[in-house]
């Protein structure tokens, strides 16, 4: 039986590396730099419990960031903040997740 | 306290077919979660894209179901696939017997799992073999319960289990044996027990289960096996375990004491839902939401990969708490498609003075012989049904990586995962880790839905938008109709176009699409990744479609080994590739790669300058780069995209007319593309990763014009239908539906 390994992305961040966030911000949906693209992977490859997603609240128009619960368990609100800008959003989910990996706020 | 974000979908409904025709009725089954009354209405889908900057959401009214408002109900799906016993009475009248089976449990200690049943869950009498919640081996007779302790099954390991009840002297026995040794575990476990007699009744009418247990509350069972089952046999008398293993592994031809009263064989009438009893006594049975058959049994020793050529092998029925079939609601309204209505996409509206609202799509196809157009779009329901209910960006690890954005889910994405007994797709595992091989439209499909899932379904609707632009009379013939009634549902069209991902394809389609090729009909493949999988339908079960994933392609699970051969037409499943018929064999070009982070365009090769294509660039500047718009990715070759290659087949006159450029680190190669791994599989480095635009004529004044992209459709709309792509392709339709073309080999 093959299965993909839920932890296979092993890439490390390096929180000194402010640079590669702030090359995201400025251009969220890329082309980026390879070391961005390595660091991006790292990110969106967390397991699925747990990962962030956008909970769509007015479609096109309005987003929420949810977490991805167990098999028929209602998704987890992360907190009450409303995007009506869907770079703003992903923007939001980076620096949750920077601090998530590196344990450090992410202040530019 | 943490907030949930629980979809808000109140209402969901499906239809017995979603294929209509002229003077036939569909029947809608819908189900409302504290809606009292609501309205329905029918329409024909121009565009089922809600996107503002799209071709603008349009659905033209044809009917209301008329009699007043609809009532709502509330009807539930009962998923979790088993076996029952049709006559179970032939089972009655045992004072003493045994039981046994070998099973392969994929979940043990997850919740109490039933091998064996025969339980009368509101009185409590009968009796039943099941795993307990820490995955040992238990036998409960009435209120009492018998536990092979502390040896918990192991998990995707065979197992031969026992058990023996005797009322006469008021003793029971479970036993459970591993069959292969494994040191440090525990190597076989018995236990006895005395009856208490106040509650037994295990002789009550009540049906004989395997997999489950009875309810009076759950459609009748619950507490399904998670893994697979071989051989479940009644023995008449108490016999032992070895007696009962010796039985078992000896294919049923073994036994010294007492004799069989049910001995159940699923190596036979593997393509049915039937189960046999070979016992003599024709006990016979039938399983229940699709099991997983055609799987690898105790015994499978990999001397064949076809369940037909050893099916004694293959014994084995895998059974999954969340496989389903058909949700079996009742009917809420039905409509009598009118005698002159047009072929098309539709859908069934339903709307609740709450503001809550449904979409049930369906396809209204013309009856045999009543052609009313040249062109047939045809809509390609095997996908459809491929990604029905895909659970991918909730359950698996991947799906961010691939989409290079943050998911957005859907109120309908929620619901779906939320609510798991509206079954999965061919893109998501089992909740014990098997791979999804089956998929029905007798449940509602919420991935055919207006809304951010616009894969497929929705993005199609962009060419029947662009259609209509242009006023060019079609008809709708969807996928099922030609696996059912072959070239004849083709033959008759001047030309037919396939959608932005015609990627399921059974033989029975394939054959049809090269015969019509062949006699001469025109085809334009508007998409990427067409024909890529093997897929079987089968007679005997309406709605439902098998797909067996091999051992390479965009596989999202990897099937078993010794797996890959398909339960409805025992044909090897995975791509069409590894069975000899590359897509580049039938449209000149074959998936190459993926681009979901952004799309590119076209540029014209030197040969498309040739006067024999010069019907397709009519009013397109020679040196305009085509495409480099859209609706997703911002061009018209993306999200997946195919290539031309003569070494797997694109015919020796097809022609490449442009490919795209600029893919860059955006294109990623397929592991089909490739035998071994280096770092230089993306789009800057390799030159596979492309889409191809190509032409070549067929036999009989036929041709074929493939784009190779998914996302050209998406393209069509740009600019108020006024741009090359739009242009392109209707050059190319003009063309392939006059009487005789001026291009190719007549040129």
């Amino acid at each position: 039986m093959f299965r993909y390994w839920e932890d296979t992305a092993i890439y490390p961040i390096d929180p000194e590396r402010l640079d590669l966030a702030r090359e995201f911000r400025s251009c969220i949906r890329g082309p980026h730099s390879e070391d961005l693209r390595f660091l991006l992977h790292r990110m969106r490859a967390t397991q699925i419990r747990g990962k962030y997603a956008l909970v769509i609240v007015k479609p096109f128009k309005e987003w929420r960031i949810g977490r991805i619960t167990e098999r028929n368990q209602p998704i987890e609100a992360v907190d009450d903040r409303i995007f009506d800008n869907l770079d703003e959003a992903e923007w939001a989910v980076f620096k949750l997740r920077w601090k998530d990996l590196t344990g450090q706020d992410l202040n530019l | 306290m943490t907030e949930n974000l629980s979809s808000k979908i109140r209402m969901l409904g499906y239809c017995d077919d979603w294929r209509a025709s002229p003077g036939s009725t569909l029947n809608f089954k819908v189900s409302c979660d504290g809606i009292e009354s609501y309205r329905a209405r029918i329409g024909r889908v121009v565009c089922a894209d809600l996107d503002p900057a799209g071709p603008g959401f349009r659905i033209d009214p044809v009917d209301d179901i008329g009699g007043g408002p609809l009532r709502g109900r509330f009807q539930p799906a009962y998923p979790g696939s088993y076996a029952r016993i049709e006559d179970s009475g032939k089972l009655l009248g045992m004072r003493r017997f045994s039981a046994a089976a070998l099973v392969w449990p994929t979940l043990p200690g997850q919740g109490r799992q039933t091998i064996l049943s025969r339980w009368d869950d509101a009185s409590e009498c009968g009796w039943r073999l099941e795993l307990n919640d820490a995955g040992e081996l238990s036998l409960r007779v009435g209120k009492s319960e018998c536990v092979a302790s502390g040896s918990p099954m192991i998990r995707r390991q065979w197992h031969v289990v026992f058990a023996s009840i005797d009322l006469d002297s008021g003793e029971f026995e479970v036993a459970q044996r591993p069959l292969r040794e494994i040191p440090g575990t525990v190597e076989a476990s018995f236990a006895a027990g005395e009856l208490d007699r106040s509650a037994l009744a295990p002789d009550m009418p009540i049906p004989f289960l395997i997999a489950a247990c009875g309810s009076r509350t759950l459609a009748g069972a619950e507490r399904f096996f998670e893994g697979k089952i071989e051989r479940p046999s009644v023995f008449e008398g108490v016999v032992s375990l070895e007696i009962a293993e010796k039985f078992l592994l000896s294919g049923g031809r073994f036994i010294d004491s007492g004799g069989i009263r049910a001995s159940w064989d699923f190596a036979l009438q593997i393509d049915s839902t039937r189960i046999v009893d070979v016992s003599g006594n024709d006990i016979h049975g039938r399983v229940v939401n699709m099991p997983t058959r055609a799987v690898t049994g105790h015994n499978w020793n990999s001397s064949s990969l076809d369940w037909r050529s050893a099916p004694n092998q293959y014994g084995a029925i895998h059974f999954h708490a969340d496989d389903i079939y058909d949700c079996e609601w009742e009917t809420d309204f039905a409509w009598t498609v009118p005698a002159d209505a047009r072929s098309g996409y539709y859908a069934a509206l339903l709307e609740a003075d709450s503001g809550d609202s449904d979409y049930i799509p369906f396809f209204v196809r013309p009856n045999p012989g009543e052609r009313s157009a040249d062109l047939a779009v045809i809509a390609c329901t095997a996908t459809y049904l491929a990604y029905a209910n895909t659970h991918v960006k909730v359950d698996m690890v991947g799906s961010e990586v691939m989409s290079e954005c943050v998911n957005q889910l859907s109120q309908y994405e929620l619901y779906l995962h939320e609510h798991r007994e509206l079954g999965h797709s061919t893109y998501d595992y089992h909740r014990d880790g098997s791979g999804v091989c089956y998929s029905s439209r007798l449940r509602p499909v919420l991935t055919m839905r207006p809304g951010p899932y616009t894969f497929n379904y929705i993005n199609d609707t962009h060419l029947l938008a662009w259609l209509d632009h242009i006023d060019q009379p079609y008809d709708v013939i969807t996928d099922e109709d030609i696996d059912s009634r072959g070239v004849d549902a083709l033959s008759g069209y001047r030309t037919i176009i396939t959608l932005s991902h015609p990627e399921y394809t059974s033989t029975k389609m394939w054959d049809a699409f090269d015969t019509y090729q062949r006699n001469g009909g025109r085809h334009l493949y508007l998409g990427g990744n067409g024909f890529y999988w093997r897929v079987a339908f089968h007679d005997e079960f309406p709605g439902v479609m098998e797909c067996r994933k091999g051992k390479t392609g965009v596989r999202a699970w990897e099937g078993e080994p010794g797996e890959g051969h398909m339960q409805f037409s025992g044909e090897p499943g995975g791509l069409w590739r590894t069975c000899g018929r590359p897509p580049q064999s039938l449209v000149g070009v074959g998936y190459s790669s993926t681009m979901f982070a952004r799309s590119t365009y076209f540029r014209r090769t030197e040969a498309s300058y040739s006067q024999r294509f010069a019907f397709a660039f009519e009013g397109v500047d020679p040196d305009e780069v085509i495409g480099d718009f859209g609706r997703r990715g911002g061009g018209a070759a993306g999200i997946e995209i195919d290539r031309w290659d003569p070494d797997l087949g694109s015919p020796p006159n097809s022609v490449v007319l442009a490919s795209s450029e600029n893919v860059g680190i955006d294109g990623i190669l397929s592991c089909e593309e490739y035998t071994i791994a280096t770092r230089a599989t993306d789009g800057l480095q390799h030159g596979f990763v492309r889409a191809d635009m190509v032409f070549f004529e067929t036999p009989n004044s036929g041709a074929v014009f493939s784009v190779g992209s998914i996302t050209w459709v998406t393209s069509l709309s740009h600019n108020g239908f006024e741009n090359n792509v739009a242009r392109i392709t209707e050059n190319v339709l003009r063309h392939f539906l006059a009487t005789r073309p001026s291009g190719g080999s007549e040129g």
